[in-house]
């Protein structure tokens, strides 16, 4: 399957559904402006044609170079859970504790099986999260994540 | 007022926070992978709770640090800091492989700084006139001047048009999402509280363009520097005739630079290559460009500056941004309670000003921090990835949180990282979706407002000259693909019958 026809498809489809989602949305009783769908409408109609579009100019011989390789696909993988798990942890155990695990899993991540010294990954690790602390909750008076759990 | 403000910033905080935000700017331009747009990004949340001045002279002066700083890995080590100095890659890095990295790194220098500083004078004088001229617009022609920006944008990204408009109707749909504007209808929130205000500029800025770049970048192992190998740096390299031989090189570089500045959504990532194209074809020896030619790193250098002050004038005059950082910049007016638009530099002048004072300032002290730190460039270029792009992950879940005070927008950053993932994989452009994303709003409210004021009218918008100049503009811009391509395939049928 030619990748770029799957996508346009793909996206046409999208743009059908945002199109037809407009369809739900409350219209006041003016007759003199074209009320809050035109855009919604004009947005996903946009998006269907131009997914068509892709379909049908999309090239006939695909273009052999990849995205990513499996080992690619793989890291962003990873990344994306400890990216997700640090949402959660924020959720859950609040900001310094989260942040201060996710530094360390983050860095030895990006190290990607590079020599990593632990001492330092743990203290860039404490010192992100007390400057981030310091500097929002105390300097601007925002509160951080708090958690459920502390 | 422009040098009321000037003064102003002799004010030591000021100084101190230009001083450091151009260095941080500089290290972010410096290293492949970071950009000074990235850096602008991470800051926007620092600054709500400060002064409005402060703020701006902070995310100003990191951008212009951010753009003066992308030739350093370029003639290091070859490789683009930022997409502004891909062009300077072709002539810098040969020079410096030849032992003249001074020189190129003194031509990157001054040529960064000719750009910045006399974009900004031209900036200073003719964003008044322009906004002037843009508060006799009526609805129906600021409506046709976003749409004909919007489609500019889209109809020249690289690739195919489709791909292009669908990028720009994506972010049309993602600034739909919330409270219509006029009615207040809510429209795709699926009775989500948090969706009901909007979508954040700044998570989507945020995940389009530091969590994918980090995350696809470690994908593709493409965070591993080569090994800088240069001789000792001292000293300033660059000669007076070597300026006076590349003065029309530069003359003509710093009106690219500036142009494609000023056009919405195209700024230094066009205007460098652009510039080195025409430098190159303009030469009486383009066999030497590629190989250490001066006149290489002059074009591509005073160009990629010379689109700040040529960015500045749509922001400023008309609340329209001329490219990615200055899309930041409005969202950030916006936060701060001002609305962009023609009517920002009678309302607010001092701040407007600052902005220009800002740049012109900055482009003084990276000159003096650039000339000075020169020995000092490699040594940024040896960071260690795995602790900068770790750190700079935090700063921008964390960024995204403070921006509404909510966890739904840390969820907001990673799905815009994924969907900006989905866009690379199909080489679909994020320029022309942030753009219509920031426009969506205004677009709307004015055809809206248009068709109202009009009573039901529609032609209103065909009917007033301007409109109608900017609305035939976009159209030839969609189309003009097309005509090409038909004029093209017509002279091959008259080669052929001939």
């Amino acid at each position: 399957m030619n990748k770029e026809r799957v996508g346009g498809f793909a996206f046409a489809v999208f743009g059908l559904l945002v199109a037809l989602l407009a369809g739900q949305i409350r219209m006041p009783v003016n007759s003199n402006e074209p009320g809050p769908r035109l855009f919604p409408c004009i947005a996903g109609f946009g998006m269907m044609l131009c997914g068509i579009g892709m379909m049908l100019t999309a090239p006939k011989e695909e273009n052999k170079k990849q995205f990513l390789t499996k080992t690619g696909w793989i890291k962003l993988l990873k990344m994306t859970v400890v990216l997700f798990l640090y949402y959660l942890g924020l959720q859950i155990l609040g900001f310094i504790v989260s942040t201060f695990f996710f530094t360390i899993a983050i860095i030895l991540l990006l190290a990607d099986g590079k020599k990593v010294s632990k001492i330092l990954a743990i203290i860039v690790a404490a010192v992100t999260t007390a400057v981030i602390y310091l500097v929002f909750q105390k300097a601007f008076l925002i509160q951080l994540p708090t958690g459920i759990v502390f | 007022m422009f040098f009321q403000q000037l003064l102003a910033l002799c004010n030591p905080l000021y100084f101190t926070v230009i001083f450091f935000c151009t260095i941080l700017g500089i290290i972010f331009g410096a290293i492949p992978g970071l950009t000074g747009g990235m850096a602008v990004s991470l800051m926007l949340p620092l600054t709500f709770g400060m002064d409005t001045g402060l703020a701006f002279t902070m995310m100003i002066s990191t951008w212009v640090g951010g753009i003066s700083g992308g030739f350093i890995a370029a003639t290091l080590v070859g490789i683009p800091g930022c997409p502004s100095s891909i062009a300077t890659c072709f002539d810098a890095y040969p020079m410096s492989q030849k032992g003249d990295t001074v020189r190129a790194l003194g031509i990157g220098i001054l040529a960064s700084f000719t750009g910045t500083f006399l974009s900004c004078i031209v900036a200073v004088f003719l964003s008044p006139y322009i906004a002037d001229f843009a508060m006799k617009l009526g609805p129906w022609d600021y409506f046709s001047l976003c749409f004909c920006a919007i489609s500019l944008v889209a109809a020249l990204s690289k690739g195919s048009i489709f791909k292009g408009m669908f990028a720009a109707f994506l972010g049309l749909f993602l600034s739909t999402v919330g409270v219509a504007p006029i009615d207040g209808a809510y429209r795709y929130t699926f009775g989500n509280v948090y969706l009901s205000g909007g979508l954040d500029m700044v998570a989507l800025m945020l995940g389009f363009y530091a969590v994918e770049e980090i995350a696809v970048n470690f994908a593709k192992g493409q965070q591993d520097m080569p090994e800088v190998k240069v001789g000792s740096i001292s000293g300033f390299g660059v000669k007076i005739a070597d300026i006076i031989k590349n003065l029309g090189i530069i003359i003509k570089s710093f009106l690219i630079g500036l142009w494609i500045g000023f056009l919405p959504g195209m700024g230094s990532g066009l205007s460098n290559m652009v510039a080195y194209a025409q430098a190159k074809a303009g030469s009486k020896h383009p066999e030497t460009f590629g190989k250490g030619e001066s006149g290489g790193i002059w074009a591509s250098e005073t160009s990629n500056n010379a689109s700040v002050g040529g960015a500045l004038i749509p922001m400023v005059a008309l609340g329209i941004p001329g490219d990615a950082v200055t899309a930041l910049l409005l969202s950030g007016l916006m936060i701060h309670g001002l609305q962009p638009g023609p009517l920002l530099i009678s309302s607010n002048p001092q701040l407007v000003y600052l902005m220009f004072a800002v740049v012109m300032l900055s482009a003084i002290v990276i000159l003096i921090e650039q000339f000075f730190g020169m020995r000092w460039f490699p040594m940024l270029l040896k960071i260690s990835y795995h602790y900068l792009y770790g750190v700079i992950l935090v700063l921008c879940l964390i960024g995204a949180f403070t921006s509404t005070n909510t966890l739904f927008n840390i969820l907001c950053v990673l799905v815009f990282a994924a969907v900006g993932v989905v866009l690379e994989i199909f080489n679909i452009p994020s320029s022309p979706l942030i753009l219509s994303f920031i426009l969506g709003h205004t677009v709307e409210e004015y055809f809206r407002k248009g068709v109202s004021y009009a009573r039901g009218d529609y032609s209103r918008f065909f009917t007033r000259p301007i409109s109608l100049i900017f609305i035939i503009i976009a159209v030839i811009c969609i189309f003009y693909p097309y005509i090409k391509s038909l004029f093209k395939k017509k002279e091959a049928g008259n080669v052929s019958t001939n």
